[in-house]
């Protein structure tokens, strides 16, 4: 047998502590406002943070005078998770705590009269604040507490407007006088820009993303495939009088030289279509410098659903990981948020999506991987070809000195056996392919001359070779060779140990930082004869770490 | 600022002198216009102007005429906002932004108590600065460390067309108008300083000619030199070109009783020159005109004054500006 209740078994102070525990951020009010307006389908947002209030007004299908009444249900909503992002029925009250009043004008497509609806949120809280202190001194029982329905019907008023009190057809949400506590954080326009970019659908940046209408297309078109949608909309921030269009925080200069065109992947599983996948790969094996951007986002119809760094983890090489930007944008109608927004509601569905997005996580891996081999092959073949021309101009200098000429055998040596490894390894693009065999026949070449030289030396008993210079004879394989930027591929070679961990992003603490440099000047520096010497050693250094982290 | 009652003669001034060339310029530029300025927390003037306007930069001090301060209510500046939201809820205005406190202090300080930072994305083509303490009569605050710095309403008009020179505007001319509102009182000890340091000819002659006036018709004067003087120098340095319309003066109420007011019209064009904005006004010309007056719900130009001897200007304010060099050379054309 159920329990009967009735309207005063729901206290009014249930909508403070939902909205206290909701939305922790004031920022999460204008989420909310914005998420209503996507919902009603609006193309143009305008958020307007100036003085006392805040305005989110959008050219939505506004709301009619029943949507109105509705709309200040508490749990209950009649927005259709498939197609809408608010379903929960409390985003209405997330100012509850931000501002005195909440005004909403609406002016619907279909009977062209504007309506207002008011909420008295000072008021609201006054009368809560009292009952508290009233409880707190033992002057109030449970049984005298407001109920909710009480509180909600006095302090909200529904009025319908004159025409021209509200021309605009969509919905206007004004939150006026704002608790000064959050001017500081809402006044802040580059804060408040970078909170939207990352919780809005927004369109990218069409002039400053080079994938921009790639992307959108493709994402359109996966999910047209499976009959989904993703919203994007225009969002215009005003904070006092600096105004500017948002656009996705992704640009062409997030990354080091320009993107990779972007991979798209499917996130499903047997028989579900959870949503697609996108990924820009940094063109250098760098991390993207920005760390906020670094990984994959989750979305769930454009919002954010927790932290980039939440789903690294299912990356497992987290330096890939990092080198990527890219999101995951859900569309499936099941998979919903938890109210904080941090992951999905727990369910079955869940485990499924996080299986098949490890699935993805190992191609992007793949992709990352192949690439950083391709990348490191091009780099070590150009630093070998300007190697091997640099020993064939300088080799006539060594000619007396057959201890320098059986160091520079090595140096050929290590040449040769690296690229035959790469080409043994099918690990270098296949139009490199030439250019390697050429190396490694020339370096071949170059070692047998070298190698017969000293001999000669040798066989000579270190006199002098009086008034001859030694003939190479590799030397027009060499000069055959293609020229190649060489160093300008390796942009900031570390010029001690610290910068090692500053270009590989690795941070270290001061005390950390003092013990490299005492072995840095101890150890590493102890190796080299000269400066030359002792970048080289840093370089490798360098690439033998990276090779460490990229295998982690 | 915001503590004048609106007496039938600001709404005279506000309709008849300031809306028509409001207008007239609105018409030239072909787009609304954007109003940096103090409307007061019933914003009379905007009311008025409206269909002109676009976009409003406002500033309004809570407890005039203290230094601003959290602790005070923020009433007047609530009930102009109010106004401002009304305005744009109803499509009358695109935007607008509010800043809490005197013109001046947001502007030298650059930003609001409430910590909002004041920028300017876009070229404004109204300023109505409506000073009702006196254009020298400096504002004192307290800075973040506690000291008292002052704050002179002449700086915030410097730095506000330092700002508007500074505005990137690849598109659009900077063209604008300035109304400046100020009163003759706070003035002795200004005046004997400007008297001995001007240096121009035109000021000097003048001088010796209103040298035989008393009391407010020869305060008046000399403040009306001051001010051309001093803001005319902003203007070029700043490579604005002004043209200073004629001068209305009329009598203040409640703080302004019995104090005459002087409205400045000063229409300003960008103007690139090797040293700044040329001016082709006449300085002489512009200091023997006579006031302009309220009188019988009309601007009309104000009685000869016993003793000296001045001549008629235009008792329309577009006539008077479409009559000068500066329109000829700077506006006729587009």
């Amino acid at each position: 047998m159920g329990i009967k209740m009735t309207k005063y078994d729901i206290g009014a102070e249930i909508i403070s502590i939902l909205t206290k525990g909701m939305y922790f951020d004031p920022r999460d009010a204008l989420r909310e406002y914005v998420q209503n307006a996507i919902d009603a389908n609006a193309q143009n947002i305008e958020i307007k943070i100036r003085g006392n209030s805040i305005v989110v007004e959008d050219d939505g299908c506004g709301m009619d005078e029943e949507t109105m009444r509705k709309a200040v249900r508490i749990g209950i909503s009649d927005k259709n998770p498939n197609v809408d992002v608010g379903f929960r029925g409390i985003g209405i009250y997330s100012s509850f705590h931000l501002c005195d009043n909440l005004c909403i004008y609406s002016r619907p497509k279909t009977d062209n009269t504007p309506y207002l609806l008011s909420f008295d949120f000072k008021k609201m809280r006054e009368i809560l604040h009292q009952q508290q202190i009233a409880r707190l001194k033992g002057d109030l029982t449970g049984d005298q507490l407001i109920d909710l329905q009480s509180l909600i019907e006095k302090h909200i008023e529904f009025k319908i407007l004159d025409t021209n009190k509200f021309p605009k057809i969509g919905t206007r949400v004004e939150m006026i006088n704002l608790d000064p506590s959050f001017f500081k954080s809402l006044t802040k326009f580059d804060e408040v820009a970078e909170y939207l970019r990352q919780v809005v659908p927004l369109h990218f940046h069409p002039e400053k993303f080079k994938w921009s209408k790639k992307i959108e297309n493709k994402i359109s078109e996966i999910c047209r495939e499976y009959k989904a949608e993703v919203k994007l909309v225009n969002l215009t921030l005003q904070v006092n009088t600096q105004i500017e269009k948002l656009y996705r925080p992704y640009t062409d200069e997030c990354f080091i030289g320009e993107p990779i065109e972007p991979h798209f992947e499917e996130v499903k599983t047997d028989g579900y279509f959870f949503g697609v996948a996108w990924g820009c790969l940094n063109p250098v094996r760098k991390k993207i410098s920005d760390r906020e951007l670094r990984g994959f986002l989750i979305k769930k119809q454009g919002f954010a659903i927790g932290k980039r760094i939440n789903i690294a983890k299912y990356f497992r090489r987290t330096t890939y990981f990092d080198r990527y930007i890219g999101e995951i944008m859900v569309v499936h109608h099941e998979l919903l948020p938890n109210a904080a927004r941090t992951n999905f509601e727990i369910s079955s569905l869940r485990v499924l999506f996080y299986e098949s997005l490890s699935g993805i996580a190992t191609k992007y891996n793949d992709i990352a991987d192949k690439y950083q081999e391709y990348t490191k092959g091009d780099e070590q073949l150009d630093e070998s070809i300007n190697k091997l021309k640099e020993i064939e101009a300088n080799i006539s200098f060594y000619a007396e000195n057959t201890e320098q000429l059986v160091n520079i055998i090595m140096d050929v040596r290590k040449i040769h056996d690296l690229i035959k490894g790469r080409l043994g390894r099918k690990v270098l693009r296949k139009e490199r392919t030439v250019e390697a065999r050429d190396v490694v026949n020339s370096a071949r070449a170059l070692e047998r001359e070298i190698q017969r030289f000293i001999n000669q030396a040798r066989e000579h008993g270190k006199v002098k070779r009086k008034g001859k210079t030694p003939e190479v004879k590799s030397i027009e394989r060499i000069k055959k060779l293609p020229e190649v930027k060489g160093k300008e591929l390796f942009e900031n070679p570390p010029e001690n140990l610290v910068e090692i961990f500053d270009i590989l992003d690795i941070s270290v603490s001061k005390q950390v930082k003092a013990i490299l440099e005492l072995i840095d000047e101890k150890f590493i520096q102890a190796l080299a004869n000269n400066k030359a010497e002792y970048l080289s050693i840093l370089k490798n250094l360098k690439d033998e770490i990276e090779d460490v982290l990229t295998e982690e | 600022m915001g503590e004048f009652k609106n007496t039938i003669q600001k709404e005279i001034i506000r309709t008849q002198w300031c809306k028509s060339l409001i207008k007239f310029v609105h018409e030239k530029l072909r787009y609304k216009l954007i109003y940096l300025g103090l409307p007061g927390p019933q914003a009379l003037d905007l009311l008025e102007w409206i269909d002109y306007i676009d976009q409003v930069i406002a500033f309004q001090c809570r407890d005039y005429p203290k230094p601003s301060s959290i602790s005070q209510s923020r009433n007047k500046v609530l009930e102009l906002e109010n106004k401002l939201r009304d305005f744009e809820r109803q499509g009358k205005l695109t935007t607008f932004s509010l800043y809490d406190g005197y013109i001046e202090e947001v502007a030298l300080r650059g930003r609001d108590i409430n910590g909002n930072h004041l920028s300017q994305n876009n070229v404004v083509t109204i300023y109505n600065l409506d000073f009702c303490n006196g254009i020298t009569f400096p504002l004192e605050v307290k800075d973040d460390k506690g000291n008292i710095q002052k704050y002179y309403k002449f700086d915030a008009i410097r730095r506000l067309l330092e700002i508007q020179r500074d505005i990137s505007s690849q598109t659009i001319c900077k063209k604008f108008i300035m109304f400046l509102t100020v009163h003759s009182s706070f003035w002795e000890e200004e005046a004997e300083h400007f008297i001995s340091q001007a240096e121009s000819e035109p000021l000097k002659e003048y001088f010796l000619k209103i040298n035989s006036l008393h009391g407010a018709s020869k305060r008046i004067r000399l403040l009306k030199a001051y001010i051309f003087d001093t803001v005319k120098k902003y203007f070029c340095n700043y490579d604005f070109t002004p043209e200073f319309l004629p001068v209305i003066n009329y009598e203040g109420a409640g703080l302004n009783r019995r104090n005459w007011l002087l409205l400045f019209t000063i229409v300003g064009a960008e103007n690139k020159g090797i040293s700044g904005a040329p001016c082709f006004q006449n300085s002489g010309a512009f200091l023997n005109q006579k006031f302009l007056t309220v009188c019988n719900r009309t601007i009309t130009i104000s009685l000869d004054q016993v003793g000296i001897t001045e001549v008629n200007g235009f008792q329309n304010s577009v006539e008077a500006f479409k009559n000068s060099e500066c329109y000829k050379q700077l506006w006729a054309e587009g």
